[in-house]
């Protein structure tokens, strides 16, 4: 049953990768294609980090992949024990 | 060995194409501040056989003189290596040190796999490991912006694989060819001596081994002494100058310029798919009892995010300056995720991990090129004049006469004024709104009078064609210093003012015809603009997206 929800755990692991790294590469190319660079520089000293980067859906499915990460986290040190 | 050659050959033909795109895209070589002060310190020591003191040295880039050299205690064996480098190259020294600091990137990323392949002993997860590091925006930026400490990452790598050497063979020479990296960063990069140092120190301790006890200590005391005894033979007071770089690096963090980045911006500041995988990696690493230079890894981690968040406790050091170290531990360990992931999909992992790997790849690799198109775009204007600007002075010569004098006006965020001088065949007045962030005789109008300078402005002004000293203002003293180096040229300045703001008047008429100006250089979007747009006296004789330039016909 663990194993099980390892594994189906392990494939939403690789659905949240998947769409984080179509979430970026639209952001690229889109940026890249409109030439709409909106950080101007180094986002360090323009004190902004670009609208590409606060993405609120990179945010967030970054965030969701964290979390099934912490899951297959425990799941490897419960194996381990 | 051939897998290992194929491998190695993707890997820098990848990462070629990531710093070479942008390049290609925004049309400008990219030269950056730092690069072009190594430059400049490179053509110092050919010319006069040592290190410069940093001060009144211009360097000739593309018919530009750029007005930036660091002096002989900035960095000592970066500026000496570049200089061996440039002696083999027949090329300008800004364009040899900026395509070094490229190999070494490449060297990098290649430094990267050969250390992971120690570690994993897999190809595949340490071709991954090198993308995500060449990927890394940690590892773009400093590429772009302080380029020096490229050095100090390549050397933090050889430590770590001379490091693995040891644990694997017991044999002391590794230990000596560490010491001796050390003792070269000392000279080379003193941050990430810091950063190293600790960790290497925290890792001998732990492996608890009398005989090798002594190292961190050999390593602490002669890095310090080799770094100490280089300030005092170039004259200064060891204890002095650190205090002095303490200071300057705790002032510059607390400067609204460079804001200290909270926890959940570190993914875009490093690369997603590097923090992901790096922080699963680390984590897993943690908690694995025999896992190689564990302690070593998570010294470093540890000490980087403490330094990176020193704000919260009221220390300000540059915070960002230490984040970036984490993308060297994080892709390191970053394989492991793949190790254990594999492990959740039993025996068709082979695909999945296959799709993660490229879609990393696709997605880390468009993240760092338009990180680094913003950053060429952004950093390279204000050491280059921009091929617009070119074209516009390249018309002007064309349309004028070498006795012809241009009026132009120059401000922090567009120093191409500065450039003029260089550019135009005549004369030119250049009316420096750049320094004025107090009002003199006169007022500024709207937003020119908000102006608040950085203390890192280094640039030069031109008044009537006579180049005055670049003046580095730091502290209360440098500002009088150079408010009272324009005292005996008010009247200068203040007909200056009058022309640029008041053509109209005929007070500002007789000093038009006084200095023969014939052409004026006006920016897009600054007040001028519109006083001018609106004048019978001027025509507009050319115009492209940010640059108009005006004629005055009513010369006498």
């Amino acid at each position: 049953m663990l194993q099980r929800l390892e594994k189906i755990n392990a494939i939403l692991i690789l659905a949240g990768l998947i769409v984080l790294a179509g979430l970026i590469i639209y952001a690229g190319v889109y940026n890249l294609v409109s030439g709409n660079h909106t950080s101007l520089g180094d986002p360090y000293y323009s004190n902004q980090i670009s609208v590409f980067e606060r993405s609120p859906a990179i945010t967030w499915t970054l965030f969701i992949n964290l979390i099934l990460l912490t899951i297959h986290l425990v799941f490897t040190l419960r194996k381990r024990k | 060995m051939k897998k290992h050659v194929t491998y190695i050959f993707v890997l820098l033909l990848i990462s070629v194409a990531i710093a070479g795109l942008p390049n290609f895209v925004s049309g400008q070589f990219p030269v950056w501040k730092d690069s072009i002060a190594v430059a400049c310190s490179v053509k110092h020591i050919g010319e006069n056989g040592e290190l410069g003191l940093g001060d009144n040295f211009y360097i000739n880039f593309d018919n530009v003189n750029i007005p930036y050299c660091w002096d002989k205690n900035v960095y000592p064996l970066n500026q000496i290596y570049m200089y061996a480098f440039s002696s083999f190259s027949s090329i300008d020294p800004a364009m040899t040190v900026t395509l070094v600091y490229i190999l070494i990137y490449l060297l990098i990323v290649t430094a990267v796999y050969l250390v992971a392949w120690e570690l994993y002993n897999k190809h595949h997860l340490a071709f991954l490991s090198a993308i995500l590091a060449g990927t890394s925006l940690a590892l773009l930026r400093i590429l772009t912006i302080s380029p020096q400490q490229l050095f100090g990452f390549l050397l933090i790598l050889f430590i770590v694989w001379n490091l693995l050497q040891y644990k694997k063979t017991n044999q002391k020479k590794y230990l000596l060819l560490i010491l001796i990296t050390v003792l070269n960063l000392a000279l080379i990069h003193q941050l990430s001596l810091v950063v190293v140092s600790i960790a290497l120190v925290i890792y001998f301790i732990s492996i608890i081994k009398k005989k090798v006890l002594i190292i961190p200590f050999l390593l602490v005391a002669f890095s310090i002494i080799a770094f100490g005894l280089y300030i005092f033979s170039s004259g200064n007071n060891p204890l002095d100058y650190i205090l002095k770089t303490i200071y300057y690096a705790s002032t510059i963090g607390m400067s609204n310029l460079l804001p200290a980045h909270p926890i959940w911006e570190h993914p875009a500041i490093l690369g997603y798919f590097l923090s992901i995988f790096g922080l699963f990696g680390a984590l897993i690493n943690l908690f694995t009892k025999k896992s190689p230079l564990k302690v070593f890894w998570w010294s470093m981690i540890l000490f980087c995010l403490f330094m990176t968040h020193s704000y919260l406790l009221g220390f300000y050091f540059v915070g960002y300056r230490f984040l970036f170290f984490l993308f060297l531990p994080l892709s390191l360990l970053a394989p492991i995720f793949f190790v254990k992931i594999s492990g959740a999909f039993g025996k068709s992992a082979r695909y999945p991990i296959a799709i993660i790997i490229i879609l990393s790849i696709l997605a880390s690799g468009i993240h760092g090129v338009n990180f680094l198109l913003d950053n060429y775009n952004g950093l390279s204007k204000p050491v280059l004049p921009t091929k617009e600007y070119r074209e516009a002075i390249t018309w002007l010569n064309d349309h004028s006469n070498k006795t012809d004098t241009v009026l132009t006006t120059i401000r922090n965020d567009q120093k191409y004024g500065t450039f003029l001088p260089y550019l135009y065949n005549g004369n030119v007045m250049i009316f420096p709104t750049f320094y004025f962030h107090k009002p003199m005789e006169f007022e500024f109008r709207g937003d020119e009078n908000t102006y608040s300078y950085s203390g890192q402005s280094a640039n030069p002004t031109t008044v009537i064609g006579k180049l005055i000293k670049p003046y580095v203002i730091n502290t209360e003293d440098d500002e009088k210093e150079f408010i009272s180096s324009y005292e005996d040229q008010r009247q200068v300045l203040y007909e200056m003012f009058k022309m640029t703001y008041y053509p109209k008047d005929i007070e500002s008429q007789e000093y038009l015809d006084k200095y023969d100006i014939r052409f004026v250089i006006i920016w897009r979007g600054k007040p001028e603009s519109q006083i001018y747009a609106n004048t019978s006296e001027f025509k507009k004789v050319y115009q492209t997206e940010s640059i108009a330039i005006y004629q005055y016909t009513k010369l006498n």
